[in-house]
């Protein structure tokens, strides 16, 4: 990331919208990973994280919207990423159909041999083809955190960004940033220390 | 004198999983778990978590096709208030840049570690945020020495919890802040009412600490013995549960 200082400064006034434009592409370009994951924090599942990011930006582009810095920009359409993916987890929420039959999602899951098996994202109840019964169970406790906690978590764990960084993301305090990720460690680790 | 080694603080704990103690610090838990398998699987627990987070949610590329964001002449959307084009906010960030920046540099002049930056807040702010978050303690101790050793360590006092009448129970404890980074809180239930008991040393108090809005139902009592300052916060009209607080360790 930028320094914030950097961010913060306002774009010169004899800027063309063109060259603004191509400013603005490639810190979202920049940012696209980070936005992603507050996109994937928020709907609790990586699948449709980006669709998510996409939307928000085109719905910058089609509100008309004017940054007088990169900061602006960025603060927009982080905010802007959080609302949509709420909006698509509450419409995920009240689907009753999955692409794969629970029976089935049930007879996988009791499969004897796990080391092989096929598991399932709890999420969207697609089949991945890699994932392993623990990152089923590290699915499923992930949603028991608030929207905020996995986002600090992603965030941190994921980006390895600085509490600093990710407090400006998700416009909460420093320290409430740190307790979400402590917080969440605990909490998963105590989940998932009967699927060791 | 024993070789015995005291045992983790839980903060110490968690900054050596999120890699922010330093070399020194690191060796010395890594030593530590000698003494503690517990620790060191539940650090391995962690190891696996995190590669799995990562596995299962990895860091994407940015699309080829980038929107063009050409601009027009009109406002700015809103979406969540203007906070961002606060003046004020924006002199805020400023200056705590600024005092980064000269952390940073006495840091890097002197090869000393910074002290992290701490700001005393409102302990109801801090109990609201609790109750809104669940009400789940930071740390389930119900062991009597292990309280001890925490308040020993965090307030230079041992502490110990007498017997709680029937409908009192305390939960755990919780290293929150409010008055310094050391503070720790007991959270408890009440008559199935919220109660946060906040501890530091006496000379750590702030007038911040006490501070309720006007029209706030809650409540904040204070108290003041053997150079600690303790604060009671809750929406009951009575402190219930700090009197149940006190020096030294159970007999």
């Amino acid at each position: 990331m930028n320094s914030p200082q950097d961010l913060k400064a306002k774009f010169p006034g004899n800027l063309s919208a063109h060259q603004k434009g191509t400013m603005l592409a490639a810190l979202y370009q920049s940012s696209f990973p980070q936005l992603t994951a507050v996109a994937a924090g928020v709907l609790g599942r990586q699948e449709g994280a980006e669709d998510v990011v996409q939307l928000a930006a085109s719905i910058a582009l089609s509100k008309n919207t004017q940054f007088e810095s990169e900061a602006s920009f960025l603060a927009w359409m982080y905010s802007a990423v959080r609302k949509c993916a709420l909006n698509e987890r509450r419409k995920f929420s009240r689907r009753r159909t999955f692409a794969t039959d629970p029976v089935n999602l049930h007879l996988i899951d009791n499969e004897p041999d796990v080391s092989g098996a096929k598991s399932v994202d709890p999420g969207s109840g697609e089949l991945l083809t890699d994932q392993t019964c623990f990152e089923d169970d590290l699915l499923a406790a992930l949603q028991e955190l608030a929207d905020d906690a996995r986002c600090c978590l992603l965030l941190r764990t994921v980006h390895e960004l600085s509490y600093a960084e990710i407090a400006e993301i998700m416009e909460i305090p420093q320290g409430t940033a740190m307790s979400h990720v402590y917080r969440s460690r605990q909490f998963l680790r105590k989940r998932l220390s009967s699927s060791i | 004198m024993s070789n015995e080694r005291k045992p983790f603080r839980d903060d110490d704990f968690e900054a050596f999983l999120d890699s922010t103690l330093s070399e020194a610090e690191r060796e010395k838990i890594l030593a530590q778990f000698e003494d503690e398998g517990s620790r060191r699987d539940e650090a391995q627990l962690q190891r696996k978590i995190d590669a799995a987070l990562r596995k299962s949610f990895p860091i994407v590329a940015p699309p080829d096709n980038l929107p063009s964001f050409t601009e027009t002449d009109e406002p700015v959307a809103e979406i969540d208030g203007p906070i961002h084009r606060n003046p004020l906010f924006l002199g805020i960030l400023a200056a705590a840049a600024a005092l980064v920046g000269i952390a940073l540099t006495f840091w890097t002049l002197t090869g000393n570690k910074p002290a992290p930056y701490f700001k005393p807040m409102p302990l109801a702010q801090i109990y609201r945020e609790t109750v809104q978050n669940g009400f789940v303690p930071y740390y389930e101790c119900h062991d009597n020495q292990r309280f001890a050793d925490i308040f020993a360590d965090r307030q230079g006092i041992a502490m110990h919890l007498s017997p709680m009448p029937e409908g009192t129970r305390m939960l755990g404890l919780s290293y929150p802040g409010g008055l310094s980074r050391d503070t720790t809180a007991m959270l408890c239930m009440v008559d199935e009412s919220p109660v946060m008991v906040f501890v530091d040393r006496a000379a750590a108090d702030s007038e911040l600490a006490a501070q309720v809005a006007s029209d706030s139902e809650i409540n904040v009592f204070r108290s003041e013995r053997d150079g600690l300052v303790m604060y009671e916060v809750s929406e009951l009209e009575t402190p219930r549960a700090m009197e149940f607080l006190d020096v030294g360790r159970a007999q």
